[in-house]
């Protein structure tokens, strides 16, 4: 056996090395599309990085302006450039393998506007196969390292890293919680978002998006901490804002209890951000109802229409200016 | 846990070396622990379903070895309804009882079975099928009934062969499990090169041709006749590079720790008719239903029309093992139907020009039957084959058609598969590549290791095998 391992380890050795030496040369799969996606927004030359997801990326379609979020902020602010990043369904822990990426690259972004999507944070979400991004993150946050990044691609074809930790199967048989009961399983209610906009529909998707009671050890929340420590570790000022919602919608389908179990909810993460000694904005009961849009899009949310986006905008440019710890831009 | 994971490439390794570092009292039971992990791997609970055939068809081979007669016939009997209950539950019930309760309606009565909602078990048909053989066996006399428990439990479970096959014989496999097994250098050597030449089919080729497959195959009607002929094309490649891959790595991960598993492929798409197809694909279930259900019906020493329905016995009962689902069947009803018309045709004089024709002419038939094995429903497959046979264009079998979908990747390593098929019976592969210098010999594995981690697809379907 000793033979037989004695000849084996030059062999793999060999094709080690020509594997790192392989990605030393401009060569990458398609699995590494998010970096240069990501560094040509970087090759902008901004200092400041917006963050976003399919909340503010989304519009209506009898919208006369199409523009989103990010490039409604990218106007207010022009000619300063701004650099965004947005994409449907992105979380916390996305956003924190794109600091790690700042944080292992030179650019020139000194300070990041990462939006707190409450929603984002539920099982709902946070476990909905397809959505946890495991193969975008993990080349975001080990695709700069030499040796690391070289084995990225055949880890993702051994199933060593997963796109998803669990299978639509155990997803469905996931509990859903209203405040501490725990009312059903996520098929009964995922299912909602594909079906016509009913108050049933509709308060079933408010249910399982917002109603589950999340606590400082939720991975999101950790990835918080990880996100701002990373920015600090840099440099970088991050600046947080919790995304507007339709508290009118729910508090009409569900009642107090809907503003009641989310204002628990922001509590824990703002915690979190004052322990860190960060700044954020509570804009969550800011928007009234018809500046959303529910029905849009192949499945039911509540996104916001050019009217919020634009209020959003507003805010936003204006939280970026004045609020920023770099002085007026 | 699948062959082509992480997981299996860490949970290998660390077998064998405590296989030959443990006392070989100990091993069965190494093994056996081994091949529990590897099967809780997928969904733990599964694994007492495979406790409770073990242990049926444990007592029962006792048993029927210890009777005589209808008593014999009894034990046997049980075992057998057994085994396949527990196949027709968890793979055919809703299948049959969907079709029983069509079957109702169209007679105007309405009757709902209860609902069986329930993932079928990785590799149901390859094991029950293994169980059966060996209660089948000791009641012909050829086989002693094993004593031992943990090994009989092992004959069933052996990690390499457990989930897809090659379903064994009791006599091939059973005594290799008592005797002991010595680190044999140029074996495991032997066993490893086959094992990378299987995960290389399967992660290269197999993966890399189910991208376009299931494209076109999910939504057939959007696509032309030219794209249904290359992704039937490719299928036909998917399929074999996929379960004969699989096979290579249980024969090859078998021989490393001293084991030899039955051949499961011998160039099958090199067959120059029908019945020889046959006798080169999925070796070792044609020859399970040769022994056991061609052969009890009479085989070929009987009428005519007596051997017409035995073909056709078998042929439906191989379309069903593998799905509950009318396609399947048709799958199998079109060879029984190819078969039969290669008896009834005269074979001409055989010459290399001959040869090229009949191996094209069968691997054409053996293409098209592959629609009824692939395609999602019935409908889709006779709209494919309707297709295919008429509305394909000249340009179908242009470069081009294998360009565009990104297939040529892939193809590259089909014509070095071919190469390889076409030499193998006609030299000794092995001997010559240990002929070679060194750096050929080891600049062909360092390539084969390049080729595997960076030509495979992420989020790749497991082997196809593994659901039957």
């Amino acid at each position: 056996m000793k033979k037989l391992l004695l000849k084996t380890l030059p062999i793999v050795l060999t094709a080690i090395v020509l594997q790192i030496l392989l990605y030393s040369t401009p060569y990458r799969p398609q699995i590494f599309d998010s970096v240069k996606e990501f560094e040509t927004e970087l090759s902008k030359g901004s200092d400041t990085l917006i963050f976003g997801d399919s909340v503010t990326l989304l519009y209506a379609r009898d919208d006369q302006d199409k523009r989103t979020l990010g490039e409604m902020i990218q106007a207010r602010l022009a000619p300063k450039k701004v650099s965004v990043f947005a994409h449907e369904g992105r979380h916390m822990g996305v956003y924190r393998s794109y600091v790690k990426y700042l944080s292992d690259n030179p650019h020139s972004i000194r300070q990041v506007l990462v939006p707190v999507n409450i929603r984002t944070f539920s099982t709902y979400m946070d476990r909905r196969p397809g959505f946890e991004f495991n193969i975008e993150r993990s080349v975001m946050e080990w695709g700069s390292h030499p040796i690391a990044k070289s084995f990225l691609f055949p880890l993702m074809v051994f199933k060593g890293i997963a796109q998803d930790t669990i299978t639509q199967k155990e997803y469905d048989h996931l509990p859903v919680y209203h405040g501490s009961q725990r009312i059903g399983e996520m098929g009964d209610y995922s299912h909602s978002r594909f079906l016509a906009y009913t108050d049933d529909n509709a308060r079933n998707l408010l249910i399982s998006n917002y109603l589950e009671p999340i606590s400082a050890e939720h991975r999101r929340v950790k990835d918080i901490s990880t996100l701002v420590e990373l920015c600090q570790s840099k440099g970088i000022v991050p600046l947080f804002y919790f995304t507007p919602l339709d508290y009118m919608e729910g508090e009409r389908l569900i009642g107090e209890e809907f503003a009641t179990q989310i204002k628990a909810n922001l509590d824990v993460i703002k915690k979190v951000l004052v322990g860190h000694g960060v700044k954020s904005l509570d804009l969550s009961f800011t928007l009234p109802t018809d500046h959303f849009m529910w029905k849009d899009h192949t499945y039911l949310n509540e996104h916001l229409n050019q009217k919020g986006r634009l209020a959003l905008s507003e805010t936003l440019a204006g939280y970026l200016t004045q609020d920023s710890s770099l002085g007026s831009m | 846990m699948t062959f082509n994971s992480l997981h299996f490439l860490i949970f290998f390794p660390l077998v064998v070396l405590v296989y030959f570092l443990i006392p070989h009292r100990l091993r069965w039971l190494h093994l056996l622990l081994a091949s529990c992990y590897f099967y809780m791997a997928l969904i733990p609970l599964y694994v007492l379903i495979l406790f409770f055939t073990i242990l049926i068809d444990y007592v029962g081979g006792i048993l029927i070895e210890n009777s005589e007669g209808t008593k014999r016939k009894a034990f046997l009997f049980l075992s057998l309804v057994s085994n396949l209950g527990i196949l027709v539950v968890f793979k055919y019930y809703a299948f049959l009882t969907a079709n029983v309760s069509s079957l109702l309606g169209a007679f105007g009565i309405s009757w709902e079975f209860p609902g069986w909602s329930i993932m079928l078990p990785i590799g149901l048909s390859f094991h029950t099928f293994q169980a059966m053989s060996y209660t089948i066996e000791v009641y012909r006399g050829n086989q002693k009934a094993e004593r031992h428990l943990g090994i009989y439990a092992l004959y069933v479970m052996f990690f390499p062969q457990l989930v897809a096959g090659p379903i064994e014989r009791p006599q091939n496999l059973l005594h290799q499990f008592h005797e002991e097994h010595f680190f044999d250098y140029t074996r495991a050597v032997s066993g490893l090169r086959l094992m990378l030449l299987g995960l290389l089919q399967k992660v290269y080729l197999a993966d890399r041709l189910a991208v376009y497959v299931n494209q076109v195959y999910q939504s057939p009607h959007d696509y032309n006749s030219t794209a249904l002929f290359t992704a039937t094309l490719a299928f036909t490649f998917q399929i074999y590079c996929d379960f004969s891959g699989y096979s290579n790595i249980a024969l090859g991960a078998a021989r490393v720790i001293g084991f030899t598993l039955m051949r499961n492929f011998n160039s099958p798409y090199l067959a120059r008719s029908i019945p020889e197809f046959w006798k080169r694909w999925h070796i070792s279930l044609s020859t399970w239903f040769r022994d056991y259900v061609y052969y009890p019906l009479g085989g070929n020493r009987v009428s005519g029309l007596k051997r017409i329905r035995n073909i056709f016995i078998v042929f439906l009962l191989s379309g069903f093992w593998h799905g509950a689902n009318w396609t399947y069947v048709l799958w199998g009803l079109a060879h029984a139907f190819y078969y039969l018309i290669g008896m009834i045709l005269p074979r001409p004089k055989s010459s290399p020009l001959v040869a090229v024709f009949e191996t094209l002419y069968t691997f054409a038939l053996v293409s098209l039957s592959w629609v009824f094995f692939r395609a999602n429903t019935v409908s889709d497959a006779f709209y494919i084959l309707k297709s295919i046979l008429f509305e394909l264009p000249l340009s179908a079998f242009s470069p081009a058609a294998f360009r565009g979908p990104g297939l040529w990747v892939p193809f590259i390593g089909l014509f070095g598969l071919f190469l390889l098929e076409v030499a193998r019976p006609r030299m000794q592969l092995t001997s010559l590549f240990q002929r070679c210098p060194l750096w050929i010999r080891w600049g062909g594995y360092v390539a084969a290791l390049l080729l595997l981690w960076n030509a495979g697809v992420i989020n790749a379907i497991p082997f196809v095998y593994f659901q039957f």
